[in-house]
């Protein structure tokens, strides 16, 4: 946007559709008090009830066969995935697939057969085409909209066990900071968000997403991430400059995305 | 008080330095570009020999600077040069090479005091060339390194892509332990 006026009515509707877009995903559930047990219960969902659950399932199916697997919505729309290639070919347009996603799912409202691995991309000309990853984690965050899975406790510290390869995953505000913050030092949810002054919501949706990918390690064996000492005087460089990235890195992301 | 940043891209030949640097730079980058020996040209006509060199400008004048290595290890005594007073590495890796894993290691090895001292994110490129080795190929070597590395698919054409690698590297010693 840059050269237009933030006051402008273009960047303002560009602005509003922005929050539309981060509120599919990430719901718009304010903070929570954790001693209340109402609104405990409010940010959790059952990922097994929507098709998080079900594409979990299946994937699993699928690589434990190692066979191509076709999903079945109605008569005309249709997922299929392919092992091999890590893809899913998706006969359906975004918003449907958000609409599918996002509600929970009924035991008639998806059915899968095993097929042939007919993977051909070209083929598919109204068809899309989603790495399988990628598709879990966007069917993840539309289901949790900004809340966690039943199971989860607020206050057990989370680790990643390996960075998702975000270049080719949807990108949600501050992803790269709980991700960052997750692989060097082990946080709770709570901790998260108020370390990083971030909404909880937003720390939520990711958390449903790692974890959907089977990335969220709250078993406390993360990588021990033995710290090396280093010579004094570098050190005191490097916890200069260190402390003003936090001031800088916003001004980053704006610039490059 | 002015402070800036020095981050420096490293990888083999061909693995996309110099085109990461340009594709984020804010200013036009300095190449120090001589054609490629014979050995190389079947993969690029010209091969940086000493650095390239970009900036991005960010508010009140600091700036991030970053350098390219010089790919060939013939030209490996820049890489102790560059790397003074450096915040953190990328590390480019070219998936289509005849062993992109073996890449990784040995330029995880051959930075790897500085890597200690600092952190290290990432990029494997050409993956629409060569789709294998797949990333879980390269997350299962660097299980064993100490730390949680950032690791990416990247197309150093992408500003996107070289964007979240350098945000990846910054936000990790933004939170690294001390």
């Amino acid at each position: 946007m840059a050269g237009v006026p933030p006051t402008s009515t273009g960047y303002q509707i560009a602005r509003h559709l922005a929050e539309k877009d981060i509120q599919a995903f990430l719901g718009s559930t304010p903070d929570i008090d954790t001693n209340s047990a109402q609104q405990q219960a409010n940010i959790r969902y059952d990922p097994d009830s929507f098709f998080q659950g079900k594409l979990s399932q299946i994937t699993a199916m699928m690589k434990q066969k190692g066979q191509a697997v076709r999903l079945q919505f109605s008569d005309e729309e249709f997922i299929i995935l392919y092992p091999d290639e890590e893809m899913a070919q998706i006969n359906m347009s975004e918003s449907r697939l958000g609409t599918l996603s996002a509600a929970p799912i009924s035991p008639s409202g998806l059915s899968f057969t095993f097929c042939d691995d007919l993977f051909s991309p070209d083929d598919g000309a109204a068809d899309s085409f989603m790495r399988i990853d990628a598709l879990m984690w966007k069917t993840a965050l539309w289901a949790s909209q900004g809340r966690i899975p039943y199971e989860t406790d607020l206050h057990k510290t989370v680790a990643l066990d390996r960075w998702p390869n975000l270049t080719r995953l949807l990108l949600l505000p501050n992803t790269l900071e709980i991700a960052a913050l997750w692989a060097e030092q082990p946080h709770s949810l709570i901790e998260t968000a108020a370390k990083l002054k971030i909404p909880q919501r937003y720390v939520f949706g990711f958390y449903s997403a790692v974890f959907a990918l089977g990335l969220a390690n709250t078993g406390e064996t993360m990588k021990t991430l033995d710290y090396i000492p280093i010579a004094a005087d570098a050190g005191k460089k490097q916890l200069a400059s260190a402390s003003w990235f936090s001031n800088w890195i916003p001004f980053f992301r704006s610039k490059n995305g | 008080m002015k402070k800036d940043l020095k981050i420096i891209f490293t990888g083999p030949v061909g693995a996309g330095k110099t085109t990461a640097i340009n594709a984020i730079s804010d200013t036009d980058t300095v190449s120090t570009n001589e054609s490629s020996t014979d050995e190389l040209r079947y993969r690029k006509n010209t091969t940086t020999v000493a650095m390239d060199y970009g900036i991005i400008n960010m508010v009140d004048s600091k700036r991030v600077h970053l350098y390219g290595t010089p790919g060939q290890e013939r030209f490996d005594f820049m890489w102790d040069i560059l790397i003074q007073g450096g915040m953190g590495l990328v590390l480019l890796v070219d998936n289509a090479r005849p062993d992109p894993l073996e890449d990784m290691q040995f330029f995880l090895q051959r930075f790897g005091d500085f890597i200690q001292r600092t952190r290290v994110a990432i990029g494997v490129t050409r993956m629409d060339i060569s789709s294998t080795p797949r990333l879980n190929e390269y997350q299962s070597l660097l299980n064993d390194q100490t730390r949680n590395i950032p690791l990416f698919e990247v197309d150093a054409r992408a500003r996107q892509d070289v964007s979240i690698l350098v945000q990846s590297l910054l936000h990790s010693l933004d939170h690294q332990k001390r």
